[in-house]
């Protein structure tokens, strides 16, 4: 890394608007899909432009390839975010608009609903507390888990992430056990707007969770093989963002669905 | 010239070559209070919101302390455990401006 390239870097335009492009045709062509053609061939040719324009932009950084990441200028709005952060919290926006419509939904059939049941009367509260008490857990032990392998130490770096790998699945396992006692009690996904409202806002997160596991797992392996050292663990910090941000969800729905 | 500076404070930042800047980001920051503070406010927070859901105020107060103790939760977790409070003007608009979304949708679904 000479000043050659620091020189190079700075002449180096890193704002891209071509996605702009893409945001626009995409919708459009879809649409025209279903409605009328030309706005289907007007969004291709947006979309296509878009595309076109990006690879251009792309190929001509590619020499500079590998100092993109580390020598952003510093004045740059992204310097200091690998492209991996950037996506991951651009993911977790789209998943916040995501459990937004969920839960606004559940609430906008509540506040129209003649009758809604109160707090306690079919939940099991005081489990669920637990449940959420575990989570919490979790997320601290996943940012016990970052600031070990910042700090270079592999062991607790291993002790922490099993430990949340093994309290998820702890969650996972109390969630489908509350779900076959409220489904004996006769609370199913069809039985009633409560029913639904509760299964599809649980469910999804719950199945944001068990995704997560998976991820977890990975991530798991791959410490205990040591594949992550002092100066290469991005994916622990990775997984650790989207671990919190399923807690965040949860903390909602729990205060949503279950106290209020 | 301007070089120089922005040499001198990008190692100011500690955000030097990649790798280093990868092992920086959210770690050692000076004045956070540790993990184990803001887990006990978390645990705090959860019992206040279970005992505030027995207690008999009115409905309309009791969703309002409840969604007021959520929110102060979710923002412990995102300020410091995802270290939203230590990261970069472009990441924090990322994350609080589908918030912004999330609270006008929830208000139009139900009150429209």
């Amino acid at each position: 890394m000479g000043t050659d390239t620091s020189g190079k870097l700075a002449e180096v335009d890193f704002n891209s608007y071509w996605p702009v492009y893409l945001g626009i045709g995409i919708p459009l062509l879809l649409a025209g899909l279903l409605v009328y053609f030309d706005v289907f061939m007007i969004g291709f040719v947006i979309f296509a432009y878009g595309v076109y324009g990006w690879v251009r932009q792309q190929e001509k950084l590619r020499p500079l390839e590998g100092h993109l990441l580390s020598e952003k200028p510093d004045k740059h709005i992204l310097a200091g975010i690998t492209t991996r952060k950037m996506g991951m919290w651009i993911f977790l926006a789209s998943e916040t608009m995501f459990f937004s419509g969920l839960i606004g939904a559940s609430l906008a059939l509540r506040a129209h609903a003649h009758s809604w049941p109160e707090p306690g009367e079919i939940l099991n509260v005081p489990l669920t507390a637990t449940n959420t008490f575990i989570l919490i857990c979790s997320s601290m032990t996943m940012v016990e888990a970052l600031k070990s392998i910042q700090e270079g130490n592999q062991r607790m770096l291993r002790v922490y992430i099993l430990a949340t790998l093994l309290l998820g699945m702890t969650f996972i396992g109390i969630q489908a056990w509350e779900y076959s006692l409220l489904i004996h009690e006769g609370l199913t996904p069809s039985e009633s707007l409560y029913g639904t409202a509760f299964f599809t806002q649980t469910g999804f997160h719950g199945a944001h969770v068990s995704g997560g596991l998976v991820a977890l797992f990975i991530v798991t392996v791959k410490a205990f093989k040591g594949g992550y050292t002092q100066d290469n663990h991005e994916e622990v910090e990775l997984m650790g963002l989207y671990w919190h941000f399923v807690d965040v969800v949860w903390i909602f729905l729990f205060t949503i669905v279950y106290l209020i | 010239m301007s070089k120089k500076t922005g040499a001198a404070k990008t190692q100011k930042k500690g955000k030097g070559s990649g790798k280093s800047a990868v092992a920086e980001s959210g770690s050692g920051h000076a004045g956070a209070p540790p993990y184990v503070i803001v887990f006990a406010l978390l645990a705090v927070l959860t019992v206040i919101e279970i005992y505030v859901s027995g207690w008999d105020i009115g409905k309309s107060n009791q969703i309002l302390l409840l969604m007021i103790l959520a929110s102060s939760k979710a923002a412990l977790v995102a300020l410091y455990y995802m270290h939203l409070r230590y990261e970069s003007r472009i990441l924090r608009w990322i994350a609080v401006i589908p918030v912004a979304f999330a609270v006008g949708l929830a208000y139009v679904m139900v009150v429209v």
